[in-house]
């Protein structure tokens, strides 16, 4: 142990202290009293009618498709998302600077107007024929184009880290390069995909302002968790939007939890 | 790698196909329909009052939001990274939060706090004569709330990765805490502060659902873009709604166009 | 005058980094505090400087005590390992930061700075940023920072540890003659034994938080108080009873007169060239010692001795060779 390796971390002077205090507040003005709310809210009216929202026919069927169209695209973006960031490190050719800010587009583009966007091709007035609004495709593909560049993201890094080095050894070892891929690359580059997944999945099941305009919300068929809770507000029902909003809260908890776990396990595997 | 394989074309094809089915065309799509369906729907748009007001209203909150969150993020940037306190890594996990709740579900706290009638401080609020929820305030709160971490998220790597040297160096000459914070901090992280306000600012001009609840919409006052927009589509004013919808998007590219500017003065500073 | 550190005692949970430590640093010296990682020198130089707090103990420079003086009022030139360069200021304006806090008049403070970086020989670089600099460079600048201050002692923690060997070697010499024309009192932090040894007038030797031996170069390598100082200051190797430096021991080949009587007999089992150096192993013929014998000589001396690998020879420690009774096997 030697004394300039210990962390320079040094505890509160009175004006951090003072900063602190005033942020914490602040972010709690601002954050938890108004989430802690949501949950309050939800348990207003007590267990029965919080679990009686949930398991209302309507309200079931639009987390059920939430949840599977989550569930779907984060599969989706697993296989193509790494595909994407392997072409990124690995591969050049022109225009690939193009595909980098077409990658980001989803995270910088208003959700509501990615959905506006999707309309345009895959609408009533689609060129290609194709026109998902009003099926629960629609919510797939809302989820999709938002989520596109989370898996991409954490991986890219990771295989940017990871030498090829350790690939030519493999090969130099006499293992294919699909033996390599599976028992050198993959391993390597799973907990990364993990935790874009669990990102990607978090912020489809949260999902809102693509699904308004492309799904057409139709009761049961593609209407989405998120949009029924604007719907419940709409009536007034501030207790029953509480309960789906406090499901989707821990859906989004979870996924911190488990990204925190991840992130420190590819921090790990990164030294 | 130089070499192209026929392995790597077919993954190259894949990605560029898949790209633009899924953006590049949709994106092409709304120039094509603001542009090029028989009017100009993008000078029609901004002729119109109340499009504008949209747009002014949109612009105002999502600068308080940066401000806000700018003081907020280097503050708890600092404080998070150079000093050791009970519940520190609970907070940095807490932080993170905002950008993982449901734009909804945003919209519905805040009512819970905030509203008029059923808001716990808004209620007693409302009857002091102060009005968020439903006014300009409130679409401040919203967006302020949706991107709260991203100054926060920009400033702590490179907090961590220019240590203490240069400020210890800096005390050692004499400078105070204060003059340590403006003349050797602050510098320091200038990219990543304006790299995380031009997120900051790209998120809070496109925040649609959490605004959507907390705004009341009303047209000519607390209507936003993004509300706009809908409002537009759903009244079949098609063109006029890509219109804005194309504003935000050359929003958003240049946003990101400027973040990939920044990006590299982080790492050569 | 100078630094006197009295009682000075610093802990980390049980981890005790300097124990009652009680040290005089003479006034215009140049003063090196060496030891292995861990050993608590740059703890002791951190306490100097004011960037830690002892447990227990004082300081007292020039007289004053600064014991809980904070780092900003010390008046102290403290160089960084690496450079603590403020990389969003020209050389300039890096070196001119002490002085514009002290609020010193403009026309005053670029007086001062052009001065200094004459010193340092970076007068024709002023205007560039610290990034365009190599590290010597840097470190030179950071150096002409410290000492823009007039500070009343300059701290140097491991100040040529990043450097490559090449400019390490340039900038040492650099600092012994700069030294010699400031004099400026001068605590530097080092782990390597050379370079203490060719820049310091004083040596502080320290382990395990504690001093082993204070005193000028040549009486810490001919003269070690302690068998670490023994040990950590060049190389040793055993002859029987006794341990010595491997450039000590006086060899022969066999059938020559040697110098000492007590010699004992071997054979040369390896021999290594390294430049103009040659190291070898002699392993005795008497089973008195587990390894063999480590000798040095240059090239000369062993062309003069007619020895080559294989041979055999005789060995002896040098009459005037300084002796530490061997340890058990």
């Amino acid at each position: 142990m030697r004394a300039s390796t210990l962390k320079p971390h040094s505890t509160l002077t009175r004006p951090a202290s003072v900063a602190l205090g005033v942020s914490v507040l602040w972010f709690s003005l601002l954050v938890l009293l108004p989430l802690a709310l949501v949950v309050v809210a939800s348990a207003e009216d007590g267990w029965a009618v919080f679990w009686g929202t949930l398991t209302n026919t309507q309200t079931a069927n639009a987390i059920q498709l939430t949840l599977t169209a989550a569930a779907a695209a984060t599969a989706v973006n697993m296989v193509i998302g790494t595909l994407i960031a392997w072409v990124l490190v690995r591969d050049r050719f022109p225009g690939k600077r193009l595909v980098e800010l077409l990658i980001d587009i989803p995270f910088a583009l208003p959700s509501l107007v990615a959905g506006l966007v999707l309309l345009s091709l895959y609408g009533p007035n689609s060129p290609l024929g194709i026109n998902v609004l009003g099926t629960p495709y629609s919510v797939f593909l809302a989820v999709l184009f938002v989520t596109l560049p989370f898996v991409v993201r954490t991986v890219e890094p990771v295989l940017i880290e990871l030498d090829t080095d350790v690939e030519q050894a493999a090969e130099s070892l006499g293992a294919s390069r699909v033996t390599t891929f599976r028992r050198v690359v993959l391993p390597a580059l799973t907990p990364a995909i993990a935790a874009g997944a669990t990102l990607s999945f978090a912020r489809g099941v949260g999902e809102f302002g693509a699904l308004t305009l492309l799904t057409g919300n139709r009761p049961n068929v593609s209407e989405g968790a998120p949009i029924r809770i604007q719907s419940y507000l709409e009536t007034d029902n501030t207790a029953a939007a509480a309960a789906v909003a406090v499901f989707l809260l821990l859906v989004a908890l979870t996924a911190i939890g488990v990204f925190d776990v991840l992130s420190r396990k590819v921090t790990r595997h990164a030294d | 790698m130089r070499t192209r394989t026929p392995a790597s074309v077919v993954r190259i094809g894949v990605v560029v196909i898949y790209l633009f089915l899924l953006v590049g065309w949709p994106m092409g799509r709304v120039v094509q329909e603001t542009f090029f369906t028989g009017e100009n729907y993008l000078t029609m748009a901004l002729a119109d009052p109340s499009l504008r007001n949209a747009v002014w209203v949109t612009l105002a909150a999502a600068g308080c939001a940066v401000v806000f969150n700018t003081v907020l993020g280097v503050t708890l940037g600092i404080l998070l990274v150079r000093y050791q306190f009970p519940g520190k890594r609970l907070l940095s996990a807490l932080a993170d939060l905002p950008t993982s709740v449901s734009p909804i579900v945003v919209g519905l706290a805040l009512l819970l706090a905030y509203g008029p009638v059923h808001g716990v401080l808004g209620a007693p609020l409302a009857e002091a004569g102060v009005q968020l929820i439903f006014s300009f305030p409130g679409i401040v709160l919203a967006v302020t709330f949706v991107s709260l971490p991203l100054v926060l998220r920009a400033v702590i790597p490179v907090l961590q990765e220019i240590g203490t040297d240069q400020e210890t160096a800096a005390q050692s000459l004499g400078a105070s805490g204060g003059q340590v914070l403006l003349r050797i901090t602050l510098p320091s992280i200038r990219w990543a502060v304006a790299y995380g306000v031009v997120l900051t600012l790209a998120r809070a001009v496109g925040e649609f659902g959490a605004v959507l609840v907390v705004s009341g919409g009303i047209v000519n006052q607390t209507e936003t873009a993004t509300i706009a927009v809908q409002r537009l589509h759903q009244g079949f004013e098609t063109g006029q709604a890509y219109a804005i919808g194309f504003l935000l998007a050359l929003v958003a590219v240049a946003a990101l166009v400027i973040v990939t500017i920044l990006r590299p003065h982080e790492r050569n500073d | 005058m100078g630094i006197e550190i009295s009682g000075l005692s610093k802990h980390y949970g049980d981890f005790a980094a300097l124990e009652d430590i009680t040290l005089s640093v003479p006034s215009g010296g140049l003063t090196a505090l060496l030891g292995p990682s861990g050993s608590g020198k740059t703890t002791l130089l951190r306490i100097l400087g004011g960037q830690e707090t002892p447990d227990a103990g004082t300081v007292h420079i020039d007289g004053r005590d600064v014991t809980r003086v904070p780092a900003q009022q010390r008046n102290i030139g403290f160089v960084f390992q690496h450079y603590a360069a403020f990389k969003h200021m020209s050389v300039a304006k890096n070196v001119a930061f002490g002085l514009e806090i002290r609020k010193l008049p403009k026309e005053r403070i670029r007086q001062r700075v052009e001065e200094l970086l004459q010193l340092v020989q970076l007068a024709q670089h002023g205007h560039r940023m610290p990034s365009q600099l190599s590290g010597g460079q840097r470190q030179r600048m950071a150096l002409a920072r410290a000492l823009a201050i007039d500070p009343s002692v300059l701290l140097l923690d491991e100040p040529f540890g990043a450097l490559d060997a090449k400019v390490r070697k340039e900038l040492r010499d650099w600092l012994r003659r700069l030294h010699d024309d400031v004099h400026v009192t001068s605590v530097f932090v080092t782990h390597d034994q050379e370079e203490a040894l060719e820049v310091a007038d004083t040596i502080v030797v320290v382990n395990e938080g504690r001093i082993e031996q204070v005193g000028t170069p040549d009486e810490i390598y001919d003269h070690p108080a302690t068998d670490f100082v023994f040990h950590f200051i060049g190389e040793a190797t055993r002859l029987g009873e006794v341990l010595l430096r491997p450039h000590d021991v006086l060899i022969t080949a066999e059938g020559e007169q040697h110098p000492v009587s007590t010699a004992r007999a071997g054979t040369i089992s390896r021999w290594n060239r390294v430049g103009f150096e040659i190291r070898l192993e002699v392993t005795l013929d008497e089973a008195v010692q587990q390894g063999p014998v480590h000798v040095q000589l240059t090239r000369t001396e062993a062309q003069g001795l007619g020895i080559g690998p294989g041979d055999r020879v005789q060995v002896a420690p040098h009459p005037s060779a300084e002796l530490r009774p061997a340890g058990s096997h």
